[in-house]
C-alpha cells in the first residue's frame, strides 16, 4: 500500500510556474489554426514539394511472395540502364540494420516474411528510370510455406515466420513472452456471478491511409546528413537514423515540413527513410524516395487484427464479479511493439475503468506471413474498448438492464482499489449524463416498440472508454522561449505539426503566459536544428508533454521580463502582471508599459528560458475518459445502415482551443466509423497478397459519409496537466465502433461480434438468424 | 505522386473519323482516352498482359464535337455523345424530365470529381473492378492469362452471382441497366463505317476477353435513347458497401407502363450481379399483363435472379437484388417516389 496520491502539481522539472493571476485571454478561445491560411491557399510546403539541385529518385524493389528466401540478386541489368546511379541490396549492405522505432531490423533480410517486403533499392536520374531499373533487378527466390492466420501459425510444425526484429524473443510464431496478469480470483468471481456471458470477438486490421503518401529527401554533403522527411517526429528520427548509419547524432539533421496525416504510421524513422539516406550517402547526391499509394498499403505498419474472448460475470443488479479478457493478436511478419511493454493500453480499459474484484488479462502476439503491424490511433486500446463495450451491452441484455445503468453501477473511483492508486481526475459520469441527454436515451423503449414489424429499425448505442496517454518514457520534452529587445517572441519546439494543430496550441500557451497575441509568437518547429529534444507527435502526447515545458519556459521568460520592467514601473517585479500586450502593476493597472517597450529594456542578448517536463506521478495515474453514443437506422431488407447522429463527450479537463478539440473528435469519429463499418484488408487466400491497395476498394469514409456530430467538452480542474488540458488525439476513436455495434444490436437484436459491420455482414447475420429461427 | 505513368504518345482527334484512323493504325497498341478515370489508373498500376498490352498511343476524343453533345430530337428521343460527362447527363433537364432512371444512374457514379470528367462511353466500356484484374501481379483471363483467380479467391464484392463462365466479374456500369431498360441503341463507328447495336447486345458474356462488342478500330460514338411511350415510368436503385463512391453490389433499372391498372410494357435490368448487364426476364414475365400490386411485386422479386449460382463469398447479393427489385417496382407503382412522364 502506497503512501497515497501525490498533491496535484504541473509535471515539470523544478518549481511550478508562477500563477498568471488573471483570467485567460487566449486559452479557451476557438481560434483558427495558425497554419490554416497557408494550407488552404496551397502555400504550405510538404516534403514532396522540395526539389534539390542534382536530386536523384529512388524506387524500392519488393518481394512478391509472402514467404521466400532470396537466393540471388543480379543488379547488372538495372545498373546497365543509362541514368541509374546505385542499387543497394543485401549484396552491398549485408549486415546493415534499420532502427525503425529503435528496433534493430535487417535492412535487407535474407528471408522475407510478407508480400511487399523490401529486397533492394535503386536511385536514378528520374522517377521513370528508377521504376524501370527496379523492374530490371533480377531476384531469385526460393518460395517457402506460409501461414496467414493466427490459427495456422499456432499449429504444431507451422512454418516459422521471419520477423523484422532481429532480437525478438519468440516461441515458435508466438512473440515472447506472452503477457498474463490477474487480480483477485476470477474462478471465484465467475462462480459467484448470477449471469456469465462468454463471447468471442474478431477485431479487424486497419490501415492509416494518410492523405500524403510518405516522401523522404535525404542529402549527404560528406559531413552531415540532412533528411527532409514525412515523419511524426524529428528527434526520434534523428537518433534512429544516426544509429542505423553509424553517424554521430550531431551529424544528422531532420526536418519535417507540413504533413498530410500520420495516425501513428509515420512515428519514428521509417524503413524507407533509411534507404533514401543510404542511397544519398552512396551516390553523394540528394535522393528523393516517394511511396505510391499501393506501397503505402503494402509496407507501412497497420493495426493488429485479433481474436478476443471476453467473459464477464455479474450479479443480478449488474455488479461485476469477474472480467476475463484473453486476446490473440495477429502481428503480421513483425511488429514495432513488444506487446508486454504496451499492456497499459489494454489494462486501462479492462482493469481500471470498471470496479471489479477479479480481473484476468492474457495477451499473446502471433506472427503470420502478412504485412507488419505497428502504431495506430489507440492501437491496443481499441482491442480492449471494442470488445469490453460490446460485452457490456451483451451483459446488460442478459441482465435485462439498461446498458448505461450497468456501466455506471461499476464506475470506479480507483485505478487500483487494493493499492489505493487514484485517478488524477475522472469525469466519466458527467460524460455519460451529457451523452444520454443529448442522444435522447429515454427514447429507447419507444423505439423498440416502433421497430416491431418494421423493415427499417432505429437503435441507440453507447460506449465508454478510458485511455492512458503521455508521460511514458521517453517522456523528456523541452521547450525554449526567446524574447529579444525588438519585442519579438520565439518559441522553439522540436515537434512536428502533424495536422492536429500542435503548433497553434503551443503558441497559445506561450502567448497566454507572456500576455501577448498568439500570432505574435513565432514558432520554430519541425527541425532538430535550433530546437531541444522533444517528443514525436504520437501517443496524444504533444500538448500533455510539451505543454508543461512551454508553459514553464514562457513563465520563466515573463518573470525575467518583469525584472526589467519592475524598475521602470517603479514596482517590485512580483507585483507585476502581463496581459493584452502590456505589463501592469497589479494593484494599480493604470500603471503599465507595453510588452514591446518592456523588451527594449532588455540587454542585447534578450531572454532565453528553457522549460522541461517531469515524469508522471505513480499515484495518482493520469487518465482520460469519455462516452460516445449514436443513433442508427437499419434496413433489414437491403442491409443499409444509416448513422443518424453521433454524440461524443470527452473528459478534456480544459479545451485549450475548442475548435481544434472539436476537429479531433470529427477526425476520430470518421476513422472509428470507417473501422466499424467499411475498412477491411482483403488478402488473397492462396498467396497472402493484399488485394485492395487503393482508396476505392479499401473503403475509408469520405466527407459524404460524415454524420451529424455533437461534441461535448466536460471540463474541470486537473493540475497535473497544462491548464488542466487532457489528451484528446486518440481517445474519441475508441468508443465509435462499439457504440455503432451496440446501436445495431439495439435496432436489430443482432449480436454482431465481427467488425466491420458491412452490408454483406449484416445481411448474412440476418440470414443466419432467419435460418435458425432465433430472435435476438 | 511522382510520375507513375508508363511512357506513351498522345494525339488529339478532331473528328470521329480521325479517332478511328488512329485507333486502326495502332491497333491493340492504341487506347481511347476521354475522362481517363479508368484508363489512367490501369496505366499507373501497369495492368497489362498478352490481351492487354500497355498502350503506345492514347487517342484523346474529348475535343470531338460530335461526341460532346446531348441532342434532343423533336419526338423526345435523345442522342448522348460518348464523351458527354456523367455530370452533364445527371444535370441535363431533358434527361431528368424524360429519363429519370438514367439521371439517377449517372448521379450514382463515383464521386463529384469522377462524374465531372468521367464519360458515358467510359462508363459503358470500363474494365472489370475485380481486385485480381486490377492487381499488378495477376495476369488473369481478362488480361490474356488462362484462369480467373477470383473463382477460388476473394470474391465478396464485385462478382457475379448468376454464372460460372471463365471470368466471374460482375459488370460495373451504372448507366448500362438504365439505358437497356430505356431500350437504348449504341452507335458504333469503325473502319467499316457506322453501325447500330441494341445496347442490350453491346455487352459480351463471361467467355469473352473483352466486355463489349467493339472491334479493332471501333469506338462508341453515342447512345440513342428513344422517346418513351407516354405513361412510362423509369426507376433506378443501387446498393453499395460504402454510402458513396462505390460500385454496385447490385443495382436495378425498371422501365414500365401501365394501362388501366395493368402492367403493359415492362423491362427490369440488373447490374452488378452478372458479367454483363442482364434483363430479369423471369420478373418481366411475371409482371406483364398483371396489375402492379403487392403480390405481383413479391412474385417478380422472388424470381429476379434466375438460377442463382453465387460464389463462396457473395451469396448475400441475391437477397440484395431481390430487395432492390421489390423497391424499384414499388417506386414505379407510385408508392416510393417514382416519376411518371
Amino acid at each position: 500500500v502506497s503512501e497515497g496520491p501525490r498533491e496535484p502539481r504541473l509535471v515539470v522539472e523544478g518549481p511550478e510556474p508562477e500563477p498568471l493571476d488573471r483570467d485567460f485571454e487566449v486559452i479557451g478561445r476557438p481560434l483558427n489554426r495558425l497554419d490554416g491560411v497557408e494550407k488552404v491557399t496551397g502555400r504550405a510546403r510538404y516534403a514532396g514539394d522540395l526539389r534539390l539541385p542534382g536530386m536523384l529518385f529512388a524506387k524500392i524493389v519488393r518481394c512478391p511472395h509472402a514467404h521466400a528466401r532470396i537466393t540471388r540478386i543480379d543488379a547488372s541489368r538495372a545498373l546497365a540502364l543509362p541514368g541509374v546511379r546505385a542499387v543497394i541490396s543485401r549484396d552491398t549492405d549485408p549486415d546493415w540494420l534499420t532502427y525503425w522505432y529503435m528496433i534493430p531490423q535487417p535492412a535487407f533480410p535474407g528471408e522475407v516474411g510478407y508480400a511487399g517486403g523490401e529486397v533492394a533499392a535503386v536511385a536514378a536520374d528520374d522517377p521513370v528510370t528508377a521504376a524501370r531499373a527496379a523492374d530490371l533487378v533480377d531476384v531469385t527466390y526460393e518460395v517457402l510455406p506460409t501461414v496467414f492466420s493466427v490459427e495456422e501459425a499456432l499449429r504444431p510444425g507451422a512454418p516459422l515466420v521471419p520477423t523484422l526484429n532481429v532480437k525478438a524473443e519468440r516461441d515458435g510464431n508466438v512473440q515472447g513472452p506472452p503477457f498474463s496478469w490477474q487480480r483477485g480470483d476470477v474462478a471465484a468471481g465467475l462462480a459467484a456471478a448470477d449471469v456469465v456471458i462468454d463471447e468471442v470477438y474478431r477485431v479487424p486490421s486497419q490501415f492509416h491511409v494518410d492523405i500524403q503518401t510518405r516522401t523522404c529527401i535525404a542529402d549527404w554533403d560528406g559531413q552531415r546528413l540532412t533528411v527532409h522527411d514525412s515523419a511524426q517526429g524529428v528527434w526520434n528520427v534523428k537518433l534512429q537514423l544516426a544509429q542505423s548509419l553509424g553517424l554521430d547524432p550531431e551529424r544528422v539533421r531532420v526536418n519535417v515540413q507540413y504533413m498530410g496525416g500520420g495516425f501513428g504510421s509515420k512515428a519514428g524513422a521509417q524503413r524507407y527513410a533509411h534507404y533514401a539516406a543510404r542511397l544519398a550517402m552512396v551516390t553523394g547526391r540528394p535522393v528523393k524516395l516517394e511511396m505510391t499509394r499501393r506501397e503505402e498499403f503494402l509496407s507501412h505498419p497497420r493495426r493488429y487484427s485479433g481474436v478476443v474472448r471476453v467473459r464477464l460475470g455479474a450479479r443480478r443488479d449488474g455488479t461485476l464479479t469477474a472480467i476475463v479478457f484473453a486476446v490473440d493478436l495477429d502481428l503480421g511478419a513483425g511488429t514495432l511493439f513488444r506487446l508486454v511493454s504496451h499492456r497499459e493500453m489494454v489494462f486501462t480499459h479492462v482493469a481500471e475503468l470498471y470496479a471489479c474484484p477479479a480481473v484476468a488479462i492474457d495477451i499473446r502476439g502471433v506472427y503470420t506471413n502478412t504485412p507488419p503491424t505497428g502504431p495506430q490511433r489507440g492501437v491496443l486500446n481499441q482491442v480492449a474498448s471494442y470488445t469490453m463495450e460490446a460485452a457490456m451491452d451483451t451483459l446488460a441484455r442478459a441482465l435485462d438492464r439498461d446498458p448505461v445503468e450497468v456501466r455506471l453501477r461499476n464506475d470506479s473511483p480507483w485505478a487500483d482499489p487494493e493499492a489505493r492508486i487514484a485517478f488524477s481526475s475522472k469525469r466519466l459520469t458527467e460524460c455519460a449524463d451529457a451523452v444520454i441527454a443529448a442522444l435522447g436515451w429515454e427514447r429507447r423503449a419507444a423505439m423498440e416498440a416502433d421497430n416491431r414489424g418494421q423493415t427499417r429499425k432505429r437503435g441507440l448505442g453507447i460506449a465508454f472508454y478510458a485511455i492512458e496517454r503521455a508521460g511514458v518514457p521517453p517522456y523528456q520534452a523541452r521547450a525554449e522561449v526567446l524574447v529579444t529587445p525588438d519585442g519579438k517572441v520565439e518559441l522553439r519546439a522540436g515537434v512536428v505539426e502533424i495536422g492536429a494543430g500542435q503548433v497553434t496550441v503551443l503558441a497559445m500557451l506561450a502567448a497566454e503566459e507572456l500576455g501577448v497575441d498568439p500570432e505574435a509568437v513565432r514558432v520554430v518547429w519541425g527541425d532538430t536544428d535550433g530546437t531541444l529534444y522533444a517528443p514525436s507527435s504520437h501517443a496524444s502526447r504533444v500538448t500533455i508533454e510539451m505543454g508543461p515545458a512551454v508553459l514553464q519556459a514562457a513563465a520563466l521568460a515573463r518573470r525575467e521580463l518583469f525584472r526589467y520592467a519592475g524598475p521602470w514601473l517603479d514596482a517590485p517585479d512580483e507585483e507585476l502582471r502581463s496581459g493584452g500586450g502590456r505589463i501592469y502593476v497589479k494593484s494599480a493597472d493604470w500603471r503599465s508599459i507595453t510588452f514591446a517597450e518592456a523588451c527594449r529594456l532588455l540587454p542585447p542578448e534578450g531572454i532565453r528560458s528553457v522549460g522541461s517536463r517531469g515524469p508522471n506521478p505513480e499515484n495518482p495515474v493520469l487518465r482520460a475518459f469519455g462516452v460516445q453514443g449514436m443513433e442508427v437506422e437499419v434496413d433489414e431488407e437491403s442491409g443499409e445502415i444509416r448513422v443518424v447522429r453521433v454524440v461524443s463527450a470527452h473528459d478534456i479537463g480544459r479545451a485549450l482551443n475548442p475548435k481544434l478539440v472539436e476537429s479531433q473528435h470529427h477526425g476520430a469519429i470518421l476513422m472509428g466509423l470507417g473501422y466499424g463499418r467499411w475498412e477491411e484488408p482483403e488478402f488473397d487466400p492462396k498467396t497472402g497478397r493484399l488485394l485492395n491497395t487503393d482508396v476505392h476498394q479499401y473503403r475509408i469514409p469520405t466527407a459524404l459519409e460524415t454524420p451529424a456530430i455533437e461534441v461535448i467538452n466536460i471540463e474541470g480542474e486537473d493540475r497535473f496537466y497544462p491548464y488542466s488540458a487532457k489528451p484528446v488525439g486518440e481517445a474519441p476513436f475508441l468508443g465509435v465502433a462499439p457504440a455503432f455495434r451496440n446501436a445495431v444490436l439495439h435496432a436489430t437484436g443482432l449480436h454482431i461480434n465481427e467488425l466491420p459491420i458491412t452490408v454483406p455482414r449484416l445481411l448474412e447475420a440476418l440470414e443466419s438468424r432467419h435460418r435458425s429461427g432465433r430472435a435476438g | 505522386v511522382q510520375a507513375e505513368l508508363p511512357p506513351f504518345e498522345h494525339v488529339d482527334a478532331a473528328t470521329v473519323e480521325e479517332a478511328v484512323h488512329w485507333l486502326q493504325r495502332y491497333g491493340r497498341r492504341a487506347r481511347l482516352l476521354a475522362g481517363g478515370t479508368d484508363l489512367l489508373g490501369l496505366l499507373k498500376d501497369r495492368i497489362a498482359g498478352p490481351a492487354l498490352p500497355l498502350p503506345e498511343m492514347l487517342v484523346n476524343v474529348k475535343r470531338v464535337p460530335e461526341l460532346r453533345r446531348i441532342a434532343a430530337n423533336g419526338d423526345g428521343a435523345l442522342v448522348i455523345g460518348g464523351a458527354v460527362t456523367l455530370a452533364e447527363v445527371e444535370e441535363h433537364s431533358g434527361v431528368r424530365a424524360g429519363f429519370p432512371a438514367l439521371a439517377e444512374a449517372a448521379a450514382s457514379v463515383g464521386t463529384t470529381q469522377i462524374r465531372s470528367v468521367g464519360t458515358v462511353g467510359g462508363n459503358l466500356c470500363q474494365r472489370p473492378w475485380c481486385s485480381y484484374f486490377r492487381h499488378p501481379e495477376y495476369v488473369c483471363f481478362k488480361r490474356g492469362g488462362r484462369q480467373c483467380y477470383a473463382i477460388t479467391g476473394a470474391n465478396r464484392y464485385y462478382f457475379s452471382v448468376t454464372n460460372l463462365g471463365i471470368c466471374v466479374m460482375s459488370h460495373p456500369s451504372d448507366l448500362a441497366p438504365a439505358l437497356i431498360a430505356l431500350e437504348a441503341q449504341a452507335v458504333v463507328a469503325g473502319p467499316g463505317g457506322r453501325r447500330r447495336v441494341a445496347l442490350e447486345r453491346f455487352f459480351q458474356g463471361p467467355r469473352a476477353v473483352e466486355e463489349t462488342v467493339l472491334g479493332e478500330g471501333e469506338l462508341l460514338v453515342a447512345v440513342e435513347v428513344p422517346a418513351p411511350a407516354p405513361g412510362t415510368v423509369s426507376v433506378f436503385r443501387k446498393q453499395r458497401v460504402r454510402d458513396t463512391w462505390d460500385f454496385a453490389l447490385a443495382e436495378v433499372a425498371v422501365a414500365l407502363r401501365q394501362h388501366e391498372g395493368v402492367c403493359e410494357e415492362v423491362r427490369v435490368v440488373l447490374g452488378g450481379v452478372a458479367p454483363a448487364p442482364a434483363r430479369a426476364v423471369g420478373a418481366e414475365e411475371v409482371l406483364r399483363g398483371r396489375p402492379l400490386d403487392a403480390a405481383a411485386i413479391a412474385a417478380a422479386a422472388a424470381c429476379a435472379v434466375q438460377r442463382p449460382r453465387p460464389l463462396a463469398m457473395n451469396g448475400y447479393k441475391v437477397q440484395i437484388t431481390k430487395a432492390l427489385v421489390r423497391r424499384a417496382l414499388r417506386a414505379a407503382a407510385g408508392s416510393e417516389g417514382g416519376r411518371t412522364v
